[in-house]
């Protein structure tokens, strides 16, 4: 006892990181569930956060639009182009548009619930995000008031972010696919039944195997999901950027650089889950 | 420097941190500015503010950015320990002190915060973390020289100073 007394000091530091110990096993048993006190504290932070993250968003746009100017001018002048190749693609749709009316009649004729037209979404801000941190967890300013639920899908106008990983009434924590230890299954969008899986590499990317080995993948072939387990179809994942066979396990794989660009994301989608 | 004023250095630190800073990235590198107080009050001032806000604002920053809670606080307890006593080795009235304090703090906690996550079934390369690490001590030592010329130096009390009474919140 008088060891401790005289080293009182040294007892206390020891104590709480005993008990920091403690919480991070605790918290590493019990992931994805948050108390009532985090639940609370998660509320005040979002609420002080989202105001300052507006005003941060906001600056930073006007700033980097007078840095920009040349390439906002560019990027314009590639979106005008853009938009009349889309122009031209839309009549070109407009031709089987006929055709997609039939099927739809078939679709209500045989009951069946195609996925796109039954599911609602959720817009969402990017209120909290830690760039000095390797994790992309970040939070959004909408909740279970919205209709979120744990492990909605969560995108973007540049594909697949990730899911909704824990839920308070107005904020929800978002992990992201690189993230993530489950698989995520996929299609190639140029040859959709070429599949294959896709994990987090550990280095901020992605990578995975071809289901088949022969399957004639290349370098830049954009990938999707496939719809098969969590994340519904068409979702784009991102570019292949290396292809490699891996002979020991007979595997073709694959490294990934994911299509969302997850230290600047500002605004997000939330696929509600039918629950 | 009293508590409440630390707290607000901390408070606002973080609250950059998590909101605007990921606009200041630097090849998808963002700086961690309560690691970068947390280094600085034991170095500067001494006593245990670095260590208790740190314990602090790492749990903050875990709730809200990490799968498990507890990995930023235990970095930054040792990283305020350490700091503790490795001001006693150099020389505190010079910026390459600075350096030498954001190259050794920065690479410590992120090796640690590493090892924690690893050991609780993370998938992060280390080649990956050292390859970051570079451009975090060079972010951060800026930060830091910048701190300590507009606020940290004013706040220095050196032994020597005259009226010096000693560090009431400082152990040694």
């Amino acid at each position: 006892m008088k060891w401790y007394r005289e080293h009182i000091r040294l007892t206390i530091i020891s104590i709480v990181l005993f008990l920091l110990f403690t919480l991070t096993v605790v918290s590493y048993l019990h992931q994805g569930s948050n108390s009532w006190l985090g639940s609370q504290i998660e509320r005040v932070n979002v609420f002080i956060q989202e105001p300052v993250s507006d005003g941060g968003n906001g600056l930073a746009d006007t700033v980097k639009g007078l840095f920009l100017f040349k390439r906002v001018m560019a990027e314009n002048r590639a979106l005008e182009d853009e938009n009349a190749e889309l122009k031209r693609e839309v009549i070109k749709q407009a031709l089987s548009r006929e055709e997609l009316a039939e099927l739809r009649d078939l679709n209500e004729a045989l009951n069946h619930e195609s996925f796109a037209e039954n599911q609602e979404y959720v817009t969402a801000a990017v209120v909290a995000m830690d760039g000095s941190q390797w994790y992309r967890i970040f939070t959004i300013n909408a909740g279970s008031e919205k209709g979120i639920h744990k492990d909605d899908i969560v995108i973007n106008a540049k594909g697949l972010v990730g899911r909704i990983l824990d839920v308070g009434p107005k904020w929800s924590k978002v992990i992201s696919i690189i993230d993530e230890k489950n698989d995520v299954s996929f299609q190639v969008f140029r040859k959709l039944d070429l599949l294959g899986v896709l994990t987090g590499d550990g280095k901020g990317g992605l990578t995975g195997y071809m289901l088949d080995v022969d399957a004639s993948v290349i370098e830049g072939d954009v990938l999707i999901t496939s719809g098969m387990e969590l994340y519904p179809q068409g979702i784009p994942i991102g570019k292949i950027s290396k292809v490699s066979q891996d002979k020991d396990a007979l595997l073709q794989t694959v490294e990934v650089e994911p299509a969302v660009e997850f230290t600047s994301i500002q605004k997000v989608t939330v696929i509600l889950s039918d629950r | 420097m009293k508590y409440r004023y630390a707290l607000l250095f901390f408070f606002i630190g973080y609250l950059i941190q998590s909101t605007v800073m990921v606009h200041f990235s630097v090849f998808g590198v963002s700086p961690n500015l309560v690691l970068c107080l947390v280094i600085l009050f034991p170095f500067l001032y001494g006593g245990n503010q670095g260590m208790a806000l740190g314990i602090l604002f790492g749990l903050l920053q875990d709730l809200n950015f990490s799968l498990i809670i507890g990995p930023s606080a235990i970095g930054y307890l040792i990283v305020a320990l350490i700091m503790g006593y490795i001001k006693r080795l150099l020389y505190r009235e010079s910026i390459l002190t600075i350096f030498f304090a954001a190259a050794i703090g920065t690479t410590l906690y992120y090796t640690l915060y590493w090892i924690i996550i690893t050991i609780f079934g993370g998938t992060y390369h280390y080649l990956y973390i050292i390859k970051e690490i570079p451009i975090l001590v060079f972010y951060h030592f800026l930060i830091m020289v910048v701190y300590y010329l507009l606020i940290g130096k004013k706040a220095i009390r050196f032994n020597q100073d005259r009226y010096y009474k000693g560090n009431p919140y400082s152990y040694e």
